[in-house]
């Protein structure tokens, strides 16, 4: 990582209401960030090189309405920059390496979960379990991939509530730490930085 | 009958089956009616917290704007300018800002659609700028008057048949078995995650024969209220009983106030009832998150506050709130803060944009000033909007009252159907 120049984060708007709190957070940590809708096309080498990171945004609906999520993901593989996926972000990434999603037994909408963890770098900061707010009624079910990895879930019933990539640095997670009622949220992204 | 004939005849059509009755209130109300110069504009109670009063002479301007036109009313002559609403309405209200000029704005529902790139006709009114000429600040008076323009006295007003009872009121409350279809309908798009929640809205439509400013004499005694008396025309009068504020701006601060959760205050215990209603607060919860998103393009950093849960006690229902609040950017435009806070989001839902898509497939019939938002604007640094529920519309001869409420996965169709019609209880008032 370049000290010279402040990171920057490029973050992909999958037309969510949340967008611009991910954004506002990462601000209050010295971060700029471009925000651009998903259907946004730039495969300018430049562009891309600019940034540090990606975010994929949370949104509604289904892995239908991803627009050009997929290809953003890969373009940052090649650079070998990391990529975290909030919500419908993190069922993407999940999906790309053979995750299979279904509807949750009903939707957390706004509901606070209690979350668990291993010792992973992405939750550095907070203690398992915590409690963070989730936007979702689809849920990854299944990963037929071994390169997927479960770093977080919920008890009564068992959600897969984050996952990552062994190789490349793809990270997931199922509820949102720009929620006002996630404790400690903010760590999940600042962790993410750690990972440039 | 057509509505360009209906003047003094017909209203003595109408006075005269009644002469032998009620003759002594009729006489009032036609001394009232044909007599009173009755004002266009009144704003009183929780503008800017009801600390603050002007009172304005005459009007300048009035300017509405449809998606590819504009009309300014000067002079007492329209003017037309074509040209992207956008780019125009953000150029004036910029403007009259930085100048320190005021005006009043009444945006409707139809502008978050043109905001949002959704579909809306040629023909919608997407907002209202009125400028007032002179006024002079007075402390002594709780509103402003804007004299000039329009006679009230020349309104359209509800058209009733001279054989019908001059005083029984004709109200056409919405269908239940529709309401309950939809209400399935939103079910689905929930279950599949296209809405966390979606603000559902039904019309009632008020036929009878009365006055706006009687219906405003009868609401605006509500220290809880946006009081407002508005005149967009002839045939558009809004009379806003609005209990919930979008946005006002003191100095740098600017604060949201989105309101979601509803009781009724017969139910005995009901502050506590709502105060530990789990499906109330996550509701409002959703609805802070969104506001937060709303908000934190628009504000300085680390300056983000959240006031979470509030009580709020009305007459007939109690309500809980948040506040979100921050410190502006140096460089932001009224432009981007209207821009991304229009339309509220406790009127929409989350997530707005495709909530608002779901609600333009569901809803039968355009919303216009309801959930719209009228605001006043004194110079950058001085501004409160409301958003317009519980409140009257008179258009085209026919009384409008939206009501409505915010539906998630564990809404019950009965319960929700009740505060529908509980927080329409004001009608049978009038």
């Amino acid at each position: 990582m370049d000290k010279a120049r402040a990171t920057n984060i490029l973050i992909i708007d999958n037309y969510d209401s949340f967008t611009q709190t991910i954004s506002y957070y990462l601000k209050n940590l010295e971060v700029n960030t471009t925000i651009i809708k998903n259907d946004f096309f730039n495969d300018n080498v430049e562009f891309l090189n600019s940034f540090d990171g990606c975010i994929i945004s949370p949104g509604p609906g289904n892995l239908l309405n991803i627009g050009l999520c997929e290809f953003y993901i890969n373009k940052f593989i090649d650079i070998k920059k990391p990529v975290l996926g909030i919500c419908l972000g993190h069922q993407i990434i999940a999906s790309l390496y053979g995750g299979i999603l279904k509807k949750a037994d009903h939707p957390y909408h706004g509901e606070t979960r209690k979350i668990y963890f291993n010792d992973d770098v992405l939750f550095d900061g907070l203690k398992s379990p915590c409690v963070m707010t989730c936007y979702n009624s689809l849920i990854i079910d299944e990963c037929y991939n071994h390169d997927i990895q479960i770093t977080a879930w919920t008890k009564n019933p068992f959600h897969i509530m984050a996952v990552k990539h062994k190789k490349h640095k793809l990270y997931g997670v199922q509820f949102h730490p720009e929620s006002f009622l996630s404790e400690g949220g903010e760590w999940i992204l600042k962790n993410f930085l750690k990972m440039i | 009958m057509d509505f360009e004939k209906f003047s003094k005849n017909d209203l003595i059509d109408i006075i005269c089956c009644y002469k032998y009755t009620e003759s002594e209130l009729l006489d009032y109300k036609k001394n009232i009616y044909e007599n009173f110069e009755f004002p266009t504009y009144i704003f009183e109670n929780k503008w800017f917290s009801g600390d603050y009063y002007i009172n304005v002479i005459n009007t300048q301007a009035i300017i509405y704007f449809y998606s590819n036109d504009l009309f300014v009313l000067y002079e007492g002559k329209f003017k037309r300018l074509k040209g992207d609403f956008w780019e125009i309405y953000s150029e004036i209200i910029n403007f009259l800002t930085e100048n320190n000029i005021l005006f009043f704005n009444l945006n409707l529902y139809e502008m978050g659609n043109y905001l949002f790139n959704l579909y809306i006709k040629k023909t919608d009114l997407l907002s209202v700028i009125v400028v007032p000429g002179e006024f002079i600040k007075k402390y002594n008076e709780r509103y402003f008057i804007v004299k000039g323009v329009f006679k009230s006295n020349n309104i359209f007003l509800p058209k009733v048949k001279s054989n019908e009872i001059l005083y029984s009121k004709y109200i056409n409350y919405p269908n239940k078995a529709v309401y309950k279809k939809n209400l399935n309908k939103i079910r689905r798009y929930i279950v599949n995650g296209y809405t966390y929640q979606i603000n559902y809205t039904e019309r009632i439509f008020i036929n009878k024969y009365i006055h706006p400013y009687d219906i405003f004499e009868k609401v605006r005694n509500n220290q809880n209220s946006y009081s407002a008396y508005f005149t967009i025309s002839k045939n558009r009068i809004v009379i806003s009983d609005s209990p919930e504020r979008l946005f006002i701006i003191n100095n740098d601060k600017i604060k949201a106030e989105p309101i979601k959760g509803t009781i009724s205050t017969k139910i005995p215990d009901y502050c506590k009832k709502l105060m530990n209603s789990n499906k109330d607060l996550r509701e409002l919860s959703m609805i802070t998150d969104l506001l937060r998103n709303d908000i934190s393009s628009l504000i300085q950093k680390n300056t983000l506050n959240v006031k979470y849960p509030v009580l709020m006690k009305l007459r007939e229902v109690a309500h809980l709130y948040s506040e979100v609040s921050g410190k502006l950017n140096e460089d932001i435009l009224f432009s981007d803060i209207i821009k991304n806070l229009f339309p509220g989001g406790s009127i929409t839902g989350v997530p707005k944009k495709m909530t608002m898509k779901i609600i333009s497939h569901i809803e039968k019939g355009k919303r216009k000033i309801y959930t719209g938002s009228l605001g006043i604007v004194n110079s950058n640094n001085n501004i409160d909007y409301n958003i317009l529920i519980r409140s009257f519309y008179l258009e085209k001869n026919k009384y409008v009252y939206g009501t409505g409420g915010g539906i998630t996965i564990s809404s019950d169709i009965e319960e929700e159907w009740k505060e529908l019609i509980n927080k329409s209880e004001k009608i049978q008032n009038l």
